[in-house]
């Protein structure tokens, strides 16, 4: 158990810079999540903890143990580092039996045979798994075979335990109890821990802190509530489920409050943000469920309008309608089913986020 | 907490690429060396000259060879890729009765030494042959000559034929028919299909065969030697043989320069192949993936093709390989005198007791199993190395491994012969079998090495990553997470390594030494001393001994020798 620093990390795949600047601190005991697309560099980066990658540049240090350092040659062998990884694939020995899967590292170890029982029995019950030691990776669901990868990454009480996508081959339903029970055991155990998804559902609901990635570069790191409520940029909005983007120019200034101008000609009351000032392009975000339908007698007040409805659906908890204000379309979610063509919205302030174009 | 000597993988990854960059140096340094020096490499004094290669151009004989050489494999090379292609259709795509039975004799010359396939043709259809007589007797001429280049040719592409076969046979152009049904949807006949979709989507399969196989007629030794050499045909291997080992006083220079030019040619030849191969790879595909293609019926024609299939494997194979076990069991072989007049055991019986020939049948099955076990773990090293590790050197490695496959067999005993002279120390090693061992592992390295790498490359690396981070060092990982997944490519590679020592005898032409004498060989000398007896009992052991390994290793171990 112990402190991660990353400072600086850099790693190049030929002329793709696949970590790109990765600075990172995460506390003793801390659940951190690396969230971002597909080919963003986050295998990338769990590789260079665990000593599978060597980066091009930059430092790594777990606790007082000093994993790389390109300034003084250091580079740990992942044997050395005694890290725990749990691989996407699960990579399970398939020629070994569960219980020689996850003594391995102990024998590796060299544990006692005494020692070898004791501990696998343990790690065994913390993973749910007990009497099936004896049984081969391919026996086993899905589900228990990512329990198998847990343990052998759990039972030499790894220094950092390090996830990647561990639950992206379960089904939907399998995945949302693993979640839960994942969480326990981190909690249970407090390994200092990175977990790598791209799913910001999973992340949201595991995390301490939250860091999305994009092209090797971390955009935002933060709690769980201050990525999803509070983006930075509008990458980590649109990443976080708001699919809604206007392009603007900030009117004026009103305290905390300002008036922002759509392309259109619309214009809307926006929460202020730093380093505004009238006449700076802006892009404004708001998450399809906070578009509330308003009664058309307010449509009058500030935010209100009318818009076309161009198609929609229904999803169950709600529907999802495409609308067009003037040369824009988006997106918003009601429990109220819309009779007609057109509809009167409302965008609440509070819920619109700003980002000044860069 | 003591993790394992953290300092044993690279000492490990070390010394076995060292040791494959030094085995694979040790012969072609020294030739090169020779090529250049203006007396034997043993003598002392020697200047640097460009003379050999002078002497070499300007020889006539030496232009004959080449014109020879080139006519002789382009001829080769394009009717095995016939043969195979032809083959490959009939046997994968319709619906021909015992299509595995054909298969396997069609394959039977890969597992057989070339020099037995060309003792059975000249006992059938040379000058003398069995079937040339009974040609004489009924029209009064021999409609062909085997000992001409179109003869060598025809035997050289039976034997390469197997390769194009198998080549063919993976294309994904006959493993999956969806595009030939397109075609046969749209109103094509299953003829006009194959004419118009399979065979023009086969083509850069067949081209990279074609080179392959003419790289191979390049190399061939046993078809020149005995074939081409009695009428006076030389090819670039039966020169060399020539001019260094029947000379009377061997030109080293000579016969080094001409080899390098040999290697140069080869290589080139290399160059084009792998252009062809990154083409072809797109169309090739694991077999076993797809599902099983649609076949088409023969309809009435199928006893037709069937007759011809069976006469022409009968003519090409059954019967050459015949005409050896009978002319084993007999004294002479004569269109005058009934066989069954002159049945005899003598032949065999000069085996036993003529130690050179008992010994060297043992010796090539020792070098076959032992040294095929040895030559397979230290390739599966040097593959580990290669494929699977972080090792700096690796792409060296890799290039070294691949390396001799532009050496002809008898190029590399030629260069063995000159290492060992270079370096006396190693002189003791020379004359036994191990001498042997080491000269085979270095000229089939590149097939041992492509035929396990393939299945290395296949295995995730994770699973080796696993055992890393669970604080095993590299050689941990490999033993305990990559070798237990390749047994089957293993012993596949073993097999491999194992059929192709029992058939290898040029590479050992220039080094053997009493006692350390291989069947191929003994059988070749018995050949031209007139002892076509003893030379064909020889023969039939070595056949009973290669059937009998790879049908326990096929049926028993259940092992795929192509990877
Ligand atoms: N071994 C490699 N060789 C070349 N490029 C690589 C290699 N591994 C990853 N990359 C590239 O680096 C980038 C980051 O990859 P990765 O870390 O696997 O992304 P993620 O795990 O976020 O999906 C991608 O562009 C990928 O193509
Ligand atoms: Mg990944």
């Amino acid at each position: 158990m112990a402190k991660l620093l990353i400072e600086n990390l850099q790693k190049r795949f030929g002329g793709v810079k696949a970590i790109d600047g990765v600075t990172l601190t995460v506390a003793d005991g801390e659940f951190v999540t690396l969230l971002g697309p597909s080919g963003c560099g986050k295998t990338t980066t769990l590789n260079c903890l665990a000593g599978l990658e060597t980066p091009d540049e930059g430092t790594i240090r777990v606790g007082d143990k000093v994993f790389f350092d390109s300034g003084r040659s250091i580079d740990l062998p992942p044997e050395s580092r005694n890290a725990g990884l749990v691989f996407q694939s699960y990579a399970l020995w398939p020629h070994k039996t569960v219980g020689a899967n996850i003594d391995l590292p102990l024998r590796l170890r060299k544990y006692s045979e005494k020692e070898i029982r004791e501990r696998v029995e343990n790690v065994m019950k913390v993973v749910e798994l007990s009497g099936l030691e004896k049984r081969y990776p391919h026996e086993l669901s899905g589900g228990q075979q990512q329990r198998v990868a847990l343990a052998r990454a759990l039972v030499y009480e790894p220094s950092i335990l390090l996830l990647d996508e561990p639950l992206s081959n379960l089904d939907a339903k399998l995945r949302e109890r693993a979640r839960f029970w994942l969480r326990q055991i981190q909690k249970r155990i407090g390994t200092t821990t990175i977990y790598v998804t791209h799913d910001q559902l999973e992340s949201l609901a595991l995390s301490d802190r939250i860091a999305v990635m994009k092209d090797g570069k971390i955009l935002q790191i933060g709690s769980p509530t201050e990525i999803f409520e509070k983006p930075s940029v509008p990458f980590v909005a649109d990443f976080m489920g708001t699919n809604n983007f206007f392009e603007g120019t900030i009117q004026s200034l009103e305290g905390d409050r300002m008036v922002f101008r759509l392309a259109n000609g619309r214009e809307l009351i926006v929460p202020t943000i730093p380093d505004a000032l009238p006449g700076k392009k802006a892009t404004m975000a708001i998450r399809p469920q906070n578009v509330q339908l308003a009664s058309a007698a307010g449509a009058e007040a500030p935010n209100v309008f009318t818009v076309k409805v161009v198609g929609g659906q229904y999803l169950g908890t709600y529907y999802e309608y495409i609308v067009n204000d003037a040369d824009g379309d988006f997106l918003f979610h009601t429990r109220k089913e819309i009779h007609g063509d057109q509809a009167t919205v409302y965008f609440d302030p509070a819920e619109c986020s700003v980002f000044l174009k860069q | 907490m003591q993790l394992s000597w953290p300092k044993r993988s690279p000492v490990i990854q070390w010394s076995g690429a060292l040791a494959a960059i030094l085995m694979v140096a040790f012969p072609l340094v020294p030739l090169a060396y020779q090529s250049f020096l203006d007396r034997p490499i043993y003598e002392s004094g020697s200047l640097l000259t460009l003379n050999n290669y002078l002497n070499l151009f300007t020889n006539p004989l030496f232009h004959q060879t080449v014109v020879n050489s080139f006519l002789f494999a382009l001829m080769a090379s394009s009717a095995s890729v016939f043969l195979g292609a032809v083959a490959a259709i009939f046997v994968n795509r319709t619906d021909l009765p015992f299509d595995r039975l054909w298969r396997n004799i069609f394959l039977w010359p890969f597992f057989v030494s070339t020099i037995i396939m060309v003792f059975g043709y000249i006992l059938m259809y040379g000058p003398k042959g069995m079937i040339s007589n009974y040609m004489m007797q009924f029209f009064g001429f021999i409609p062909w000559n085997l000992y001409s280049i179109p003869g060598m040719a025809m035997v050289s592409a039976i034997h390469g034929a197997p390769v194009a076969f198998i080549f063919c046979s993976s294309s994904v152009v006959l493993a999956d028919s969806s595009l030939e049904d397109a075609a046969r949807a749209a109103g094509a006949g299953p003829y006009r299909a194959i004419g118009s979709v399979t065979l023009p989507l086969l083509r850069p399969s067949l081209l990279f065969a074609a080179v392959l196989s003419f790289t191979g007629a390049l190399e061939a030794f046993s078809t020149p030697v005995l074939l081409g050499k009695p009428v006076g045909i030389l090819m670039f291997t039966s020169f060399l043989y020539e001019q260094g080992i029947q000379a009377v006083r061997p030109d080293y220079g000579l016969v080094a320069s001409g080899a390098m030019v040999v290697v140069a040619l080869v290589t080139g030849m290399i160059v084009v192949q792998e252009r062809l191969l990154t083409n072809v790879r797109r169309f090739v595909t694991i077999r076993g993936k797809a599902t099983a293609p649609r076949k088409i019926r023969l309809g009435v024609m199928k006893p037709m093709v069937v007759g011809l299939v069976f006469l022409w494997l009968m003519l090409t194979i059954i019967l050459p390989l015949g005409a050896v076990v009978l002319r084993s069991f007999v004294a002479v072989l004569s269109p005058y005198i009934p066989f069954w007049e002159m049945l005899t055991l003598d032949n065999y019986e000069n085996i036993i007791t003529n130690s050179t020939n008992y010994i060297s049948i043992w010796n090539a099955l020792y070098i076959a199993v032992i040294g095929g076990a040895l030559s397979t773990t230290f390739l599966i090293l040097i593959a580990l190395i290669g494929r699977r590790s972080k090792f700096p050197g690796k792409t060296i490695l890799n290039f070294v491994a691949f390396f001799p496959r532009a050496v002809p067999s008898i190029i590399i005993g030629f260069g063995f012969f000159m290492g060992f002279i270079m370096f006396p120390f190693l002189g003791s090693i020379r004359s036994t079998i191990w001498g042997l061992i080491l000269v085979y592992t270095v000229r089939h390295m590149p097939g041992g090495f492509g035929n396990i790498s393939a299945p290395i490359l296949r295995i995730s690396e994770e699973m080796d990553n696993a055992v890393r981070v669970s604080g095993g060092d590299w050689w941990t990982a490999v033993r305990l997470a990559v070798i237990p997944l390749l047994k089957p490519a293993i012993m596949s590679t073993f097999l491999l390594l194992l059929v192709i020592f029992t058939k290898e005898y040029s590479a050992a032409l220039f080094i053997m030494a009493p006692g350390s004498e291989v069947a191929g060989v003994v059988m070749l000398n018995h050949w031209f001393q007139g002892e076509a007896g003893t030379a064909t009992a020889m023969s039939v052991v070595q056949l009973v001994l290669t059937a009998l390994i790879v049908v326990f290793a096929s049926r028993v171990l259940r092992v795929k020798i192509y990877g």
